[in-house]
């Protein structure tokens, strides 16, 4: 676990590390205590009753504007966690990538494929792109010669891309692994969301991975990360408070970080409730960020923080109480459970491919994927649904639950 | 006639105060026993997984302790509990029992046993005298299982004393399922054992860490195939067995496997 009173202020925010060496950020106990309140209360529930009261302080707070939140809560740079990579793979003692065999793990919404296609242009280097589901499903085995011939290092990007959770799915996953491993393939490195790797260490487990993931945001590199990206327009400096205490959740000068910094618990909560996620916590960040009408612009909290008060251009950003979590009601039936892990398991399907893994008809999962888009439990873009970033903690934890194979991060 | 006497010196004076006493006790007990029975009920079938089983096993034994405590409470205000009155009325119970009431106070006695033995819990899937389902209930006399055709089954508890109960999950959320495939012998045996074995991994239903498990046996009609493997829910036994069925039905016809129908008699003999 991250200490964060000793945290280096200097230490780089992106950090790779071998998934043994990967930390939860901690929870405080009384936030436990409120999860436990909260999944109490949701044990009684019978119908989608809100889990969360809203404040009156937060009735009277506005939700910021589409440009304004893309200003102060801009979408994640992969850049930042391909520089990380290459930091990590040019400091180790062996050879690197040309040699062996290197796994990037990500978590859900954390794009390990950006992250090494961004590392393979910089170092040009083969990109392999996993074949279409139709063609894993038809058993073409088309790319075999052409893996072989690889005589550089490579890049596979998205390995939840070449397998189907389905009968007539494994038989290509399987040969590229057994490539992998024999050495035959040479030297490169793999993605694979975390979900993917969880289920193909039973399908083919792979003997001593070298296996990578980047190393979860505790509170601390939350509160730097935000503030950092608020930053990026240049434009004006922004204060964010604590809509609930008044307070400040970091200095939004960019001249205090790390050490010098207290990290509100609000931040450390958030923190957790993502499991270090990055890409979920900004979402989460976003949804939670309000602006008061311009008359109740200046902050009322204690004297005391007057000082901590917004300066002339400076912008005041409240954080609105409370994570608001969309969760699955407990009695929620099995097609829809199905429908989620499979969705987690190949990091998004289509409708149509959906269809070919689960043991539903098209138009009953079409539904049910409609249904969890009205609990805000999964989105769809470009024709491939995922679990949305807000609703990935509660599925998680549901999936746990339930007794079904979640991922190790 | 000194018997009379001394049979009705057992019993102590009842006045109305001590009638009311135990109608509230008993009373009391079994506003007790609906309460918990439900509340623990329903608090089970929100639970998944091995919790959901912990607090099956509690209803019986709850059922009992509420049963225990009105009996001690309303036997001293009937008898004087001393040593020489309990044996003569248990003396008495047991003659009128061994003549009338023989199977159902065995039934009620087996229902005791089988709390603390736990031969079968609300939750388990069992099989007693030839009828399988999922236990419901675990009543005081009798148990209650529904079976896979959704028909209600009271057994009386009385089986266990000379009967086998066979329990699927024994309290657990581990429930083997086999789902068979009967094939003509001329086809290639470790792609269809491959292909079997990747039906189950990626059946939604499955449980991953539990081993799947697929067995081959020559027949005097062809290749008789197993695959066993563990559903998440035992609750989920049969879409489990019947989704492997049809998936394993078309991986099979893929690999050009034909299927064989064995000859009743012979069927019967290999299941």
């Amino acid at each position: 676990m991250k200490n964060e009173s000793t945290a280096d202020s200097n230490a780089p925010l992106w950090e790779v590390v071998r998934i043994g060496d990967f930390s939860l950020p901690a929870d405080s106990q009384l936030n436990v205590a409120r999860k436990k309140w909260r999944s109490l209360r949701s044990f009684f529930r019978t119908s989608q009753e809100p889990l969360e009261t809203h404040a009156k302080a937060e009735e009277d707070l506005r939700a910021l504007p589409t440009v304004q939140l893309e200003n102060l809560a801009p979408p994640v740079h992969w850049g930042a966690a391909s520089a990380a990579l290459d930091r990590f793979l040019t400091a180790r003692p062996d050879d690197g990538p040309e040699s062996e065999i290197v796994f990037l793990i990500g978590q859900p919404h954390v794009d390990q494929a950006a992250i090494l296609r961004q590392w393979a242009i910089s170092r040009k280097v083969a990109v392999l792109e996993g074949p279409d589901p139709a063609a894993i499903l038809s058993r073409q085995s088309l790319e075999k010669k052409n893996r072989k011939s690889i005589d550089s290092v490579w890049v596979i990007p998205e390995l939840e891309r070449w397998f189907l959770r389905h009968a007539n799915g494994l038989w290509l996953v399987r040969e590229l692994l057994e490539q992998v491993a024999s050495g035959e393939m040479g030297g490169g490195i793999i993605g694979c969301n975390s979900w993917a790797w969880a289920y193909l260490q039973r399908v083919w487990p792979i003997p001593n991975p070298t296996a990578l993931a980047l190393q979860a945001f505790d509170g601390r590199a939350l509160a730097r990360y935000f503030m950092v990206s608020s930053l990026a327009d240049g434009e004006k400096q922004v204060r964010f408070l604590n809509a609930r205490t008044g307070e400040p959740l970091f200095s939004g000068s960019g001249e205090k970080t790390g050490t010098e910094e207290e990290v509100s618990r609000e931040l450390q909560q958030l923190a957790a409730h993502c499991r270090g996620n990055v890409a979920i916590a900004r979402q989460y960040w976003r949804k939670r960020l309000r602006t008061a009408p311009e008359s109740e612009q200046a902050p009322t909290y204690d004297a005391d923080a007057a000082s901590l008060g917004p300066s002339a251009g400076e912008d005041v950003v409240w954080l609105a109480p409370g994570i608001e979590a969309p969760v699955l009601p407990v009695e929620t039936g099995e097609d829809l459970i199905f429908i989620l892990h499979n969705l987690l398991l190949h990091n998004g399907l289509s409708a149509t491919t959906l269809a070919e893994l689960m043991p539903l008809p098209k138009t009953q999962i079409v539904s049910n994927l409609l249904r969890l888009q009205s609990m805000e439990l999964v989105q769809s873009s470009e024709d491939i649904w995922r679990v949305s970033a807000l609703g990935y903690p509660g599925v998680r934890e549901f999936l746990r639950s339930h007794g079904y194979l979640v991922d190790a991060f | 006639m000194d018997t009379g006497v001394e049979l009705s010196n057992l019993f102590n004076e009842m006045d109305t105060s001590s009638w009311i006493e135990i109608a509230s006790v008993v009373a009391l007990a079994l506003i007790l026993i609906v309460v918990s029975q439900k509340a623990l009920s329903w608090t089970a079938n929100r639970l998944h997984d091995r919790p959901r089983f912990l607090v099956f096993a509690v209803i019986p034994l709850t059922r009992l302790l509420i049963l225990v405590a009105a009996a001690v409470w309303i036997v001293p205000i009937v008898i004087e509990p001393s040593l020489q009155n309990m044996v003569a009325l248990l003396g008495a119970v047991g003659i009128a029992i061994g003549f009338a009431l023989k199977d159902y106070v065995s039934s009620l006695v087996a229902g005791l046993v089988s709390a603390f033995e736990l031969p079968y819990r609300p939750g388990d899937w069992v099989e007693i005298d030839g009828v399988y389902g999922e236990v419901k209930h675990v009543g005081t006399r009798t148990m209650e299982l529904v079976t896979p055709d959704d028909t209600w089954v009271s057994i009386p508890h009385l089986k266990i004393w000379n009967k086998a109960v066979h329990n699927a999950n024994n309290g657990g959320p581990s429930l083997q399922c086999v789902a068979h495939f009967y094939l003509q012998p001329d086809h290639d045996a470790t792609a269809v054992s491959q292909a079997l074995s990747d039906v189950a991994l990626t059946s939604p239903f499955l449980e991953i860490d539990k081993p799947i498990v697929v067995i081959a046996q020559e027949r005097p009609f062809g290749t008789h195939y197993r695959v066993k493997a563990y559903p998440v829910d035992p609750r989920q036994q049969f879409r489990f067995v019947s989704d492997i069925t049809l998936r394993g039905k078309s991986a099979l016809q893929r690999l050009g496997a034909m299927a064989t129908s064995a000859p009743m008699s012979v069927s019967q003999t290999s299941s």
